[in-house]
């Protein structure tokens, strides 16, 4: 059993960052769910999640991910994931997790797609903050 | 968590207390318990995601035994792994909106990576039961790619209260 770890910090250019390891499950989903709000109400709305590190998702996890890309849409924010275990991906393709954010193997990937996302006008005019 | 001897060689039950924070250490078990199987890695993936969202679930949503427990069954053949999961209360997947889209999404996860899955319902008792075959296909793979999907034994919608 690995303990699930969630830990946040901040990047270069406004990007926030959650780290994820270990196996996340129902009660580590609470702790997620309020890294990301924290975030969100912060008024940072580029999000970086980086579950390279995670050896277990369930579905409270994910959820907990999909209510933060919902969340940052309408405000013109992006969320991208950082994961490369196939299972895990799985999962998030059952979920259809891959249709409402970024999910990319590595954190480079992930950053240079929330850049450009952030130059990009949201469909609002407005630029991710 | 009291763990009854094996009723034979490949056949473990357990009564776990409705607690979510029994979770994390009841996939190690099943894991264990699997490693008889010829699973591989994703196979093994797969049956811990799923026995854990059928546990989740019972234990958010159903109710326990009058000793406070949940009831997990493994049947480990050369078909791969049977597990029945029953609670004591009507099948409920949420009473609210919010909380039926997440119980929704766990038993998705179930009906996804599982080759067989039931769920019964009789007076008293809700099990939900699912076969895990070795090597056996993730099926959101296998929408992606266009295949046709299969689905032996029954398979009921979960969203009932």
């Amino acid at each position: 059993m690995e303990e699930p770890q969630v830990r946040s910090s901040s990047l270069e250019g406004g990007v926030e960052l959650i780290e994820l390891s270990g196996e996340l499950d129902t009660l580590s989903a609470g702790e997620l769910r309020s890294r990301i709000a924290s975030v969100i109400e912060s008024g940072r709305h580029r999000l970086l999640v980086d579950a390279s590190e995670a050896t277990f998702l369930d579905s409270a996890s994910i959820g907990a991910l999909v209510g933060g890309a919902t969340r940052l849409k309408p405000v013109g924010g992006a969320l991208a994931l950082v994961c490369a275990n196939a299972d895990i991906l799985a999962s998030l393709q059952i979920a259809a997790l891959d249709q409402v954010m970024v999910i990319r193997s590595s954190r480079d990937e992930a950053l240079e797609e929330l850049r450009r996302l952030a130059a990009t006008p949201h469909e609002d005019g407005a630029h991710v903050p | 968590m009291c763990r009854s001897a094996p009723t034979d060689r490949r056949t473990h039950e357990w009564a776990i207390p409705a607690r979510l924070d029994n979770l994390s250490h009841v996939r190690w078990l099943v894991d264990q318990a699997s490693a008889d199987c010829d699973f591989n890695a994703s196979d093994r993936y797969a049956l811990r995601l799923a026995v854990h969202e059928a546990l989740a679930n019972a234990i958010e949503w159903g109710a326990p035994d009058g000793s406070g427990n949940v009831r997990l069954r493994l049947e480990v053949d050369a078909e791969g792994v049977v597990v029945e999961v029953t609670d004591y209360g009507g099948f409920r997947v949420g009473s609210t909106p919010a909380s039926l889209h997440d119980r929704g999404r766990g038993f998705a996860f179930i009906y996804e990576v599982m080759d067989e899955v039931d769920v019964d319902e009789a007076p008293g008792h809700t099990t939900v039961r699912f076969r895990r075959r070795p090597h056996g296909h993730l099926r959101a793979l296998e929408r992606r790619s266009g295949a046709r999907i299969g689905k032996r034994g029954r398979r009921r919608t979960p969203a009932r209260g």
